[in-house]
């Protein structure tokens, strides 16, 4: 991949350090939250991962249908969502696990289904304690809670809640407590499944 | 009021699971509760909970279950109607009502009592009608009265509609007909919650049956003699399947791996006349694969052994021996149905491993068939392997169910169904990689349809497979759905009913029936 230099809008860098978190919006490129001086970019149109360092594109890999994505709590590793309506056969999106060296690229670890029904998966979030990620999938109707390994690569996936409508949040992120927050509603693990908590 | 069995709960760790102890694939995959309803209200009242509290509902009658479309669902709630297990008369005269959580046992015991009837169902008697009758129904009746589903008049049935609300319904001929026809073999688990099984009449059942086998040790097989056998059988009921002669008849070869197993064929023939009803067929049946010996040539003892037990001698080694004529049990219908049945204990208990494969013949094998299954059968890498060849055919080839139930294949004479069982998760590996490259192998002769290597597409050969033979390899195929429904109206009408009776998708599993996009 040819090298080019990269000059981020002031748009696009703060959509990059609100994080990660939130990398949903319908555009074309997002950015993860900023590490090392290392950010990426997802092109979504053309299936790319695109590594910037320090202003330059270092580095691009090829990932199918890249949803969103967010960086485990050490910055070490970088999960995106696959934007699959069928993976292995079942209906449902899927996440990848990459490990980001010091020059920028990225080094696939795991890749997995979400649950049936989580297809196309458009927002991610990571808890405050880096040992849980969300993702939101199917229009907002299907939540994931996933489970993060001893490596920060993502595990499975340990409780789902299912919503019979929704539409595509607009703040997808957990709070200082470790309560996912998706608009107005919070969740929380409670006695083995996601559960929504509060008013 | 349903019984709630959580994490906490020290009932958990069996409850949570099937009786494939494969399943859930890991802790993390188990539900948050098992929840036990009762009766239909419980099952309403349950259901609106768990979608209330945005939890996915798997149901689950006996945990027979061969794949993972029930105890793996991550943080939701398993609904257990296996305590829903009455058996009962019907409002009018010669109906019955069975509930899904009744045990195959128990049915034939009970319809025995109620009105010497009985459904043409399988032959475990832990399995319960929820899962058993919607997918299909199949047993040792099947020649001479069809499925289960042929039977079937009515399905009550916990939906959940539009606005989110779980509702119960009556699906009949008359009343929401298209559904009517989904449960008759397309699965309870697509649609909601099964809570009865109507039927306006049951066939009789028979007076006795004659039971008969022959077996063969596979140190005294030859490729040549395990090709006879098995074109032997699958040509028999090649030229016989229409035969009413032969619907009484059940028979089933069984082939075991040969580091592990032997070769058995066993048939069952149902009386319905005099004692001497079938006999003379039994004999010339049999005779098609083992002549007895002169009955001079007996030992002292086989007479005696004869009187006793009515069956072929048994050696730990070699082939069975017979002398005179082969040796038949007459048993009492009931007896020998309830008593001969697989399969005891409570789903959980059991951490026996399994995966199962299955195929629909529409002939007999081919001589190359026969060669790779004996290739198959005599090599190391599917050790444990076995394979159950019944022929179910005669009365469940009536055309007319293609259009009035949701099963398609009614144009076989054979219905085969590959086994594994292990206990250790270590040989998880080698026993799948065991039975799919059988499968495989079987389904890559010039008989299967070159553009479908592999697997047993619908052809002049094969008709797919069974549904409740559950198989999730089968995913693999990008035609699966074709498969397990056919080439015609059927799973588009699925789909359609899918859309109209489950509109949010609630009861969803690896292999269900996927909404129209």
């Amino acid at each position: 991949m040819m090298m080019q230099e990269y000059k981020p809008t002031r748009r696009a860098v703060l959509q990059g350090i609100a994080g990660a978190a939130i990398c949903a919006a319908p555009m074309t490129r997002a950015f993860a939250a900023i590490g090392d001086g290392i950010t990426f970019e997802l092109d979504r149109e053309g299936g790319w991962i695109h590594s910037i360092v320090r202003g330059e594109r270092r580095h691009s890999e090829k990932a199918d249908l890249p949803s969103a994505m967010v960086y485990a709590s050490d910055h070490q590793v970088l999960h995106v969502t696959h934007g699959y309506t069928s993976y292995l056969g079942l209906p449902a999106g899927a996440i990848s696990s990459y490990r980001v060296e010091p020059n920028g690229h990225l080094q696939r670890l795991t890749t997995q289904g979400l649950s049936l029904t989580a297809m196309s998966p458009h927002h991610i979030a990571i808890s405050p304690d880096g040992r849980s990620l969300a993702v939101a999938a199917a229009g907002g109707r299907v939540l994931n809670m996933l489970s993060i390994t001893e490596e920060n690569a993502v595990g499975e996936v340990i409780a789902v809640h299912r919503k019979l409508r929704g539409g595509i949040p607009q703040e997808f992120l957990f709070d200082r407590d470790g309560a996912l927050c998706v608009d107005s509603h919070r969740y929380a693990m409670l006695e083995g499944r996601l559960a929504r908590i509060g008013g | 009021m349903a019984s709630v069995v959580d994490r906490n709960d020290v009932r958990f760790e069996v409850c949570s699971r099937g009786n494939n102890a494969r399943f859930p694939a890991s802790d993390s995959q188990r539900v948050a509760q098992v929840e036990y309803c009762t009766s239909a209200e419980d099952v309403v009242r349950t259901l609106q909970q768990a979608i209330d509290r945005g939890q996915r509902p798997t149901v689950r009658s006996s945990g027979h279950c061969y794949e993972d479309w029930v105890v793996n669902n991550p943080g939701g709630v398993l609904l257990d109607v296996s305590m829903m297990d009455r058996v009962t008369t019907g409002e009018t005269p010669g109906s019955y009502v069975i509930q899904p959580g009744a045990k195959l046992g128990v049915v034939y015991e009970r319809l025995y009592k109620l009105g010497g009837a009985v459904i043409p169902g399988g032959t475990c008697y832990t399995v319960t009608a929820g899962g058993h009758v919607s997918g299909g129904g199949y047993g040792t009746l099947a020649r001479m009265y069809g499925i289960t589903v042929d039977w079937l008049t009515g399905v009550e049935i916990v939906i959940v509609n539009q606005a989110g609300k779980a509702e119960l319904i009556h699906a009949d001929a008359q009343h929401h007909p298209a559904l009517f026809r989904a449960l008759r073999g397309g699965q309870g688990s697509n649609f909601g919650v099964i809570t009865a099984f109507h039927f306006a009449k049951l066939p009789p059942m028979p007076k006795q049956v004659l039971a008969a086998n022959i077996s063969w040790d596979w140190k005294e097989m030859t490729r040549e003699k395990f090709v006879r056998i098995v074109t032997t059988y699958g040509d028999y009921w090649s030229k016989n399947d229409k035969n009413p002669a032969t619907y009484p008849v059940f028979t089933n070869l069984v082939i075991g791996n040969s580091k592990s197993g032997r070769i058995g064929l066993g048939l069952h023939y149902a009386q319905t006349g005099d004692d001497n009803e079938g006999r003379d067929w039994v004999q010339e049946y049999l005779n098609l694969f083992q002549t007895c010996k002169p009955s001079a040539e007996a030992p002292p003892d086989y007479l005696q052994q004869q009187q006793d037990f009515g069956q072929q001698q048994r050696p730990l080694v070699g082939d069975t021996v017979c002398y005179g004529t082969h040796p038949v049990r007459a048993l009492n219908w009931v007896e020998a149905t309830v008593n001969g049945q697989g399969g005891s204990g409570l789903y959980g208990s059991n951490r026996r491993r399994s995966k199962y494969k299955s195929c629909y013949m529409k002939k007999g094998f081919t001589v190359a068939e026969a060669n790779v299954l004996y290739d198959q059968m005599t090599s190391d890498a599917t050790r444990g392997l076995i394979l159950a060849i019944d022929s179910y055919g005669g009365m469940v080839n009536n055309p007319a169910r293609i259009a009035d139930t949701a099963i398609p294949q009614r144009n076989s004479i054979l219905k085969l169904q590959y086994q594994s069982y292990w206990l250790n998760e270590a040989d998880d590996a080698f026993r799948l990689n065991g039975i799919r490259q059988c499968y495989k192998a079987m389904y890559s002769t010039p008989s299967a349809d070159p553009k479908y290597p592999g697997y047993p597409y619908p052809n002049e050969n094969f008709e797919g497979c069974y549904i409740n033979y559950a198989d999730a390899d089968m995913l693999e195929s990008p035609e699966w759905t074709t498969l397990y429904y056919g080439t015609g109206d059927l799973y588009p009408l699925l789909q359609q009913v899918k859309k109209e009776y489950d509109p949010h998708n609630l009861f969803h599993h690896s292999m269900s029936i996927r909404p129209k996009a």
